[in-house]
């Protein structure tokens, strides 16, 4: 990786004891996480798990109930000099708020404000995804209002740049020139992105490290390869799986029954897969990222 | 700060744009046309802050969390909206009374009189209904609030709607109103009580917008 572009080097952006709660909902508890500097995170969640909260609390786009979000040890709440090192690219709606605004006036307010924009980058990325400069953006099909968000977070520059779901809409040839784009520029900067995103398994192999949220809690948070590499599908008659299970002491994580045949998804070491695979009747497979985020955040989701 | 305030002088001057293209037109209406239409927005022209102002803020709120999508402070953005809003406000009074006093150059039978004792009225009318529709965008989204906010739109169109009738002498309401003075007793109390309700406005906005979550 190298870094040949002014801007600030990104630094750790941390969420301290982070909680949130909307009315008597909460949302985030005591939530503790850093993101490394210079990496890609992709962050995992089902719907509701808190991660658009939290990538707006640690932009200071959002308010924490509790604790709070630092950027190099340094507050992010109302702190200039942290905020324009962040940028939160959410994803734009198509409400009445949007009317008045169009693609350009929307990139123009980008480069008035960010302190590290490049215009020459904003325009070659407004080419390739052909967005229509004039359109008020509420126009906009859902598909192009992600390209400018997508636009606007990767010309800001900003050190540590927070995409939510920015994919959403986009064709499946645009989602892979988003990933291309997106890994020459990680390429060229060295920023920190955090992805969240719905489709996993489309962008895991971009993500160096994943954060899987689960009801406002961090359940995993390591790199990307470590952690599928800890899970695995075994597979065999009913019976023999569960004493196998049962005498190694594993508690299965997600279970599917056909019949007098069942499946599991089981984490562990590669010891216990060593064993468990050296049984007559079990057969143990790999999973990958998505297959892993379900067996985390199913709450054992028993499928027959 | 500077790149905020630019940002806000190019909303300003659209929307001033706007005010005089608005006033030329009701001038020049009223001075060559012989349509009822102008000379009923000539009346008016003595309430244009009470409208033209809080309904460009009533749907600004894009405008206004702009800046804060892009990494800037919301001290200085709520700064940067109270100057564009007052600024708005001192701007479409002057532009009225420049109005006003060329329709009544031009034309005899012109009988709206706004002395310089009038002009605070509205200016606080004005202002405490421009931090009115600021604050029902930035009133959260509960229940309770929404309907708060429902009420805070009704209240502000028929206190600005009935400012707007007392000030137009054409629909012949009783003389003690008039002229419209801060000097008089009561419009005294009204442009106090429209001050407090101003800077009311003003704080309750910011107990809203400091902790309100940045959508676009």
């Amino acid at each position: 990786m190298t870094n040949n572009i002014s801007m600030p080097a990104p630094q750790a952006l941390q969420a301290a004891k982070l909680c949130k709660n909307y009315g008597k909902q909460t949302v985030l508890k005591d939530l503790d996480l850093t993101f490394e500097p210079g990496l890609i995170y992709g962050l995992i969640g089902r719907n509701g798990a808190g991660k658009t909260t939290l990538l707006g609390i640690l932009s200071g786009q959002n308010f924490a109930t509790g604790g709070q979000a630092l950027y190099g040890g340094q507050p992010v709440w109302e702190n200039s000099a942290v905020l324009s090192n962040l940028h939160f690219a959410r994803e734009l709606s198509a409400s009445s708020e949007l009317a008045t605004l169009s693609v350009k006036r929307f990139l123009q307010a980008g480069k008035m404000f960010c302190p590290c924009w490049n215009q020459s980058f904003a325009e070659e990325l407004v080419q390739k995804f052909e967005l229509p400069m004039k359109k008020m953006i509420n126009r906009l099909s859902r598909g192009q209002m992600s390209m400018v968000s997508i636009t606007a977070a990767l010309a800001s520059r900003a050190p540590v740049t927070l995409l939510d779901e920015p994919t959403a809409g986009l064709d499946v040839v645009a989602r892979e020139r988003f990933y291309r784009i997106l890994l020459e520029e990680y390429q060229r900067t060295g920023r920190t992105f955090v992805i969240s995103t719905h489709i996993i398994e489309e962008a895991a192999s971009v993500f160096e490290k994943v954060v899987i949220l689960d009801e406002g809690k961090v359940v995993a948070d390591q790199d990307t390869e470590d952690l599928v590499g800890q899970f695995r599908y075994i597979s065999g008659p009913a019976a023999l799986l569960d004493s196998a299970l049962a005498d190694r002491g594993v508690t299965p994580l997600q279970t599917q029954v056909l019949g007098g045949h069942k499946m599991v998804a089981v984490r562990g070491s590669e010891e216990l897969f060593d064993e468990l695979a050296a049984e007559d009747g079990l057969t143990v497979e790999g999973m990958n990222l998505q297959n892993v985020f379900v067996a985390l955040c199913g709450h054992g989701d028993e499928e027959g | 700060m500077r790149n905020l305030l630019r940002y806000y002088a190019n909303n300003f001057l659209q929307y001033m744009a706007v005010v005089v293209v608005f006033v030329a037109l009701v001038i020049l209406g009223s001075r060559y046309t012989p349509l009822s239409l102008f000379e009923s927005y000539s009346y008016m022209m003595p309430s244009l802050g009470l409208w033209l102002a809080p309904l460009t803020m009533a749907g600004c709120r894009a405008t206004t969390s702009l800046p804060i999508y892009f990494g800037v402070r919301r001290r200085n953005t709520f700064i940067g909206i109270q100057i564009m809003a007052v600024a708005m406000v001192l701007c479409t009074l002057a532009l009225a009374a420049v109005g006003m006093a060329c329709i009544k150059m031009w034309t005899t039978d012109y009988s709206v009189d706004l002395g310089p004792e009038g002009l605070p009225v509205l200016l606080a009318a004005s202002l405490a209904m421009t931090e009115l529709a600021l604050l029902a965008q930035y009133v959260p989204n509960g229940g309770k609030q929404r309907t708060a906010s429902i009420m805070l739109v009704l209240i502000m169109i028929v206190f600005a709607a009935s400012i707007t009738l007392g000030v137009i002498k054409a629909v012949g309401f009783p003389i003690p109103l008039f002229p419209v003075s801060v000097l008089r007793p009561g419009w005294g109390v009204f442009t106090a009580v429209c001050a407090l309700a101003a800077v009311g406005g003003v704080a309750l906005t910011w107990h809203y917008y400091r902790k309100a979550v940045i959508r676009l």
